[in-house]
C-alpha cells in the first residue's frame, strides 16, 4: 500500500514523466517578464482519469500485517473502494456532469481572467496519463505557448472514518507550459487540491469548508451538492494554474 | 534543617521539575506591531548573507526575520523587518525557493525583492504570488544573471490578516506482535482532518533554498 494516495499519485506521475520528451524533475517557475510575448495560450485537451476516486485513506486495510488476515483486509478494502467509486461515477453520470469538460471550461475561464486568450488544441497523447510530446503540437492551431495538464485523480477524499474526518472534494494534477517553438518547458508544477501529507515541492491548496460529507451515503443523498463540491475543487485547481502563469 | 525537611525540599524540587516538564509552552503568537523606531532608511546590503548552492542537492537555509534583526523605514512610516542575502554567482542556473514557515499561530508576512549590483530593485514578489508547498508559504523564482542580491521583508500591509486552512493527513505507526510462529509487524494508520489558523506577522521564520535546475 502506498503511504498516502496523494504522494502515490504525485510520485507515480513524476516517475512516468521520463517517458515524455525532456521531462523536468524540478518545478519550473514561469517568468512573466521573459515571456511577455505570450498573449494566446493553446490549451491541450487535458488528460483525465477514466472515473472519479472516492478515497478512504485509513481503513481496515491499514491495520494489516500481511499474511492471510492482512491480505483479506486489503481485498475487502479494495472492493469497498471500488464500490464507492462505481457509485460516485454513477451519481456524476446521472447528474450529467462531465468532469473533464468542466475542467476544460474552468481552465479557459481562469486563464482569460488573467488576461490570456485561449485556443483549444487537441494534440495526440502517446499515453493517457502522460504529457503530450512537444512534436504533437506542430499541426495544432498557432499559439504563443501550449499548456498541457495531466489530472491524476479527482473526486472525494476522507482521511478516516467518522464525523470529524469527512469526505472532502479533491483534485490532483501536474501541468506544464511549452514554448511556441516547442523546444522548452517554460513552466512545470504540480497542484494538489486537498492532498494528504503534501510533498514539499507540490503546490498544496486547502479544501474549502463548504462541501463535507460524513460518509458515502451522504454523498449519494445529495447529488447536486456532491457535484458542486467537485466543481469547486476544479475551480480551485484551474485558478491555481492561472496563478502560476501570472 | 532536619532530614525530613531536606527530603520534602528535594521532593518539591523533583515534583516542580516534573510539572515543568508537563506544562506546555503557550502557542507562539504573531507579532502585530514592529515595535522599533530606529530603522534603516534603505536596506543595508553590505552584510548580505550568502546563499549557498549545491548543484546536486538543494540545501535549506533557515533564517529569522524580527528582533534583533534589521528593520527598514517605509513610505507610510510603519516599517518592516528585513534581511539581505547574496545570491550565488558565476552564471549558475538555479531556482530559488523562498518560504515563510508557520509556527503555531505565527506566519511571516513575506515580501521578496531582487536587486542588481547597483542596489536597484529589478523584481519584487508579494504574498499574492506565494503558494503553500508542503508547510511553507513560498515562491519559486529564477534569478537573472544581473540579479545579485535578495532582500526579504515583512510586508506590513498584510500583517494581522488571518489564514485558515484545512489539512488532511495520515499518521502511521507500527508495532510487533510476538507469537510462537515468530514476530509479526503490524502497521496502523490514523487519518486526521484539522483546521490550522495562522496570522501574518512582522516577525517569523524563513526558509531559503537554491535548487538545481530541471
Amino acid at each position: 500500500m502506498p503511504r498516502t494516495f496523494a504522494r502515490a499519485a504525485y510520485f507515480a506521475l513524476v516517475l512516468l514523466l521520463p517517458a515524455c520528451s525532456t521531462p523536468p524533475h524540478t518545478e519550473i517557475p514561469f517568468d512573466r517578464n521573459a515571456a511577455s510575448g505570450i498573449k494566446t495560450i493553446g490549451v491541450a485537451t487535458p488528460s483525465f482519469p477514466p472515473g472519479p476516486s472516492a478515497v478512504l485513506a485509513s481503513s481496515a486495510a491499514d491495520y494489516s500485517g500481511g499474511g492471510l488476515i492482512g491480505g483479506f483486509a486489503y481485498m475487502v478494502a479494495a472492493g469497498m473502494q471500488s464500490d464507492r467509486e462505481t457509485a460516485l461515477a454513477k451519481l456524476l453520470k446521472d447528474q450529467n456532469f462531465d468532469a473533464k469538460a468542466e475542467f476544460t471550461r474552468s481552465l479557459a475561464a481562469a486563464l482569460q481572467s488573467r488576461g490570456y486568450q485561449t485556443v483549444a488544441v487537441t494534440p495526440a497523447r502517446q499515453s493517457p496519463e502522460l504529457f503530450v510530446g512537444g512534436d504533437a503540437f506542430k499541426d495544432q492551431p498557432a499559439a504563443d505557448a501550449y499548456l498541457d495538464v495531466v489530472v491524476v485523480r479527482y473526486g472525494y477524499l476522507a482521511s478516516g472514518l467518522g464525523d470529524s474526518r469527512p469526505y472532502r472534494p479533491m483534485i490532483h494534477l501536474s501541468c506544464r507550459l511549452i514554448s511556441k517553438d516547442l523546444k522548452a518547458i517554460i513552466m512545470f508544477d504540480s497542484v494538489l487540491v486537498n492532498p494528504l501529507d503534501t510533498p514539499d515541492d507540490a503546490v498544496q491548496i486547502a479544501p474549502l469548508p463548504e462541501y463535507t460529507f460524513v460518509d458515502t451515503p451522504s454523498l449519494s443523498a445529495e447529488p447536486p451538492r456532491t457535484v458542486a463540491g467537485i466543481k469547486q475543487a476544479i475551480d480551485q485547481s484551474t485558478d491555481t494554474i492561472a496563478k502560476l502563469l501570472k | 534543617m532536619n532530614r525530613r525537611t531536606i527530603g520534602l525540599r528535594i521532593s518539591g524540587a523533583v515534583l516542580g521539575a516534573l510539572l515543568a516538564g508537563c506544562v506546555h509552552a503557550p502557542p507562539v503568537q504573531p507579532q502585530l506591531a514592529l515595535g522599533r523606531t530606529n530603522c534603516d532608511a534603505t536596506p543595508v546590503l553590505a552584510d548580505a548573507v550568502p546563499i549557498l548552492f549545491d548543484s546536486k542537492n538543494g540545501k535549506p537555509m533557515d533564517a529569522w526575520l524580527g528582533d534583533p534583526g534589521r528593520c527598514v523605514q517605509t513610505a507610510d512610516a510603519v516599517g518592516d523587518f528585513y534581511a539581505s542575502f547574496a545570491l550565488p554567482r558565476g552564471g549558475l542556473a538555479y531556482t530559488l525557493q523562498i518560504g515563510a514557515l508557520p509556527k503555531d499561530f505565527r506566519l511571516l508576512a513575506p515580501e521578496v525583492r531582487l536587486l542588481n549590483d547597483r542596489g536597484e530593485i529589478t523584481r519584487s514578489f508579494t504574498v499574492e504570488q506565494f503558494l503553500f508547498r508542503g508547510n511553507q508559504l513560498s515562491i519559486l523564482v529564477r534569478p537573472y544573471p544581473e540579479e545579485t542580491t535578495m532582500v526579504v521583508l515583512s510586508d506590513h500591509r498584510i500583517v494581522g490578516q488571518s489564514l485558515s486552512r484545512i489539512q488532511e493527513g495520515i499518521t502511521v505507526s507500527s508495532y510487533n506482535v510476538i507469537s510462537r510462529s515468530g514476530t509479526h509487524t503490524f502497521t496502523s494508520k490514523y487519518g486526521y482532518d484539522a483546521v490550522t489558523e495562522t496570522t501574518f506577522s512582522f516577525a517569523g521564520d524563513l526558509r531559503i533554498m537554491a535548487l538545481p535546475p530541471a
